[in-house]
């Protein structure tokens, strides 16, 4: 259990508390209902240009430590994320319909205005999807609410071509929605990774495992290493097998979905000496 | 680790009807973002931002994709 889970999951994880995903509950907080509509109301200009800011202020990396703590603590009363396996996407998103909250479906913004891909892939749950709508204008075009089957069943199709899913927060605990990240686009992926702000994107509760019996090493070209968005996995040459770094793995799962011969699991974080504090 | 200097030049700039946004689309660590001015127009002129400038390599693909030559990328001093 990460420490969100332990402040607020009470007895799980924090994103899978129902408490935590009753967003409409949420809006009823002055303080919680301002950070979700600076977050939305700002549009596509706020949040490109909060990013250029931040890296134009920023002459050296990496940042200090005490200025990665600050940030972090920021981004619990602000906004962050962490990468998620499908089984837990899945149970997110059964729970909105407990609190007769609709999901809306958007496009991902890290691939519409860093790539100028249109890509559907983004979801958030009432009343933030409706914010977002207001403020992006003509691209809202494709916008629409979907079912939790269709957003299930949607995460199940991104998650075989290899995105990543990722929970995001509004005001530590509530969630506000997931999208499926990949890189180079996912800009709290990148945040994370070039400036080391853990709660852009803090791992999973899992780190993968190969079956050494069971990998083939692909017959040299190995699914799973081209699959990882992190650069988790190695292969080795003499064995013909692919190992994972649990240093670097992010425990997203796409590696385990890609495998042909079904040779990774996902297995906790704590059980790992070495990831467990990982985070 | 210090970072590049990248500048557009958004008076010479013509994205996005003339010119696809070559260099949001070519860079290769996607640097640049672009974001429409006026979100209530389709045909709404954009602004571009080189948003990650850490990530930047220094490649100049994004300085030879651009026709008027709204880019200039100088390396860290």
């Amino acid at each position: 259990m990460c420490q969100y889970c332990v402040e607020h999951g009470q007895g799980t994880k924090w994103y899978l508390n129902p408490k935590n995903i009753n967003l409409k509950k949420a809006w009823e907080d002055a303080n919680i209902r301002s950070v979700m509509e600076s977050l939305a109301l700002g549009g596509p200009k706020a949040l490109v240009e909060t990013i250029a800011s931040v890296n134009a202020l920023v002459e050296e990396l990496p940042y200090s430590k005490d200025a990665l703590e600050a940030l972090n603590k920021m981004s619990e009363g602000a906004n962050g994320g962490q990468v998620v396996p499908l089984e837990d996407t899945i149970q997110i998103l059964k729970t909105p319909q407990k609190f007769d909250m609709k999901i809306g479906l958007t496009y991902c913004a890290c691939r519409k205005h860093w790539g100028g891909q249109n890509k559907m892939v983004c979801m958030h749950f009432e009343p933030f999807c409706d914010l977002l709508k207001k403020s992006q204008g003509t691209l809202s075009k494709y916008d629409r609410y979907i079912t939790p089957e269709e957003a299930i069943e949607l995460c199940k199709d991104c998650y075989k071509e290899g995105l990543v899913q990722w929970v995001q927060w509004c005001s530590m605990p509530n969630v506000i929605g997931i999208c499926n990240c990949e890189l180079p686009y996912c800009i709290v992926f990148r945040t994370r990774l070039i400036s080391g702000v853990r709660n852009a994107a803090i791992k999973s509760h899992y780190i993968a495992q190969i079956d050494q019996n069971k990998c083939d090493g692909c017959g040299g070209s190995p699914q799973c290493l081209l699959a990882c968005n992190f650069g988790a996995i190695r292969f080795s040459r003499l064995e013909q097998y692919s190992v994972v770094d649990p240093t670097v793995c992010f425990g997203c799962g796409v590696c385990r979905e890609r495998c042909p011969n079904k040779a990774i699991s996902l297995i906790d974080r704590e059980s790992v000496a070495v990831a467990k504090d990982l985070w | 680790m210090k970072k590049y200097s990248i500048f557009v030049d958004m008076g010479k700039c013509v994205a996005p009807k003339n010119c696809d946004l070559k260099c949001i689309k070519t860079c290769p660590l996607k640097v640049f973002a672009y974001y429409p001015i006026d979100t209530s127009r389709e045909d709404s002129p954009v602004m571009i931002t080189a948003t990650f400038p850490f990530s930047c390599n220094g490649c100049n693909l994004c300085v030879a994709a651009c026709e008027p030559k709204a880019i200039s990328v100088s390396p860290p001093k």
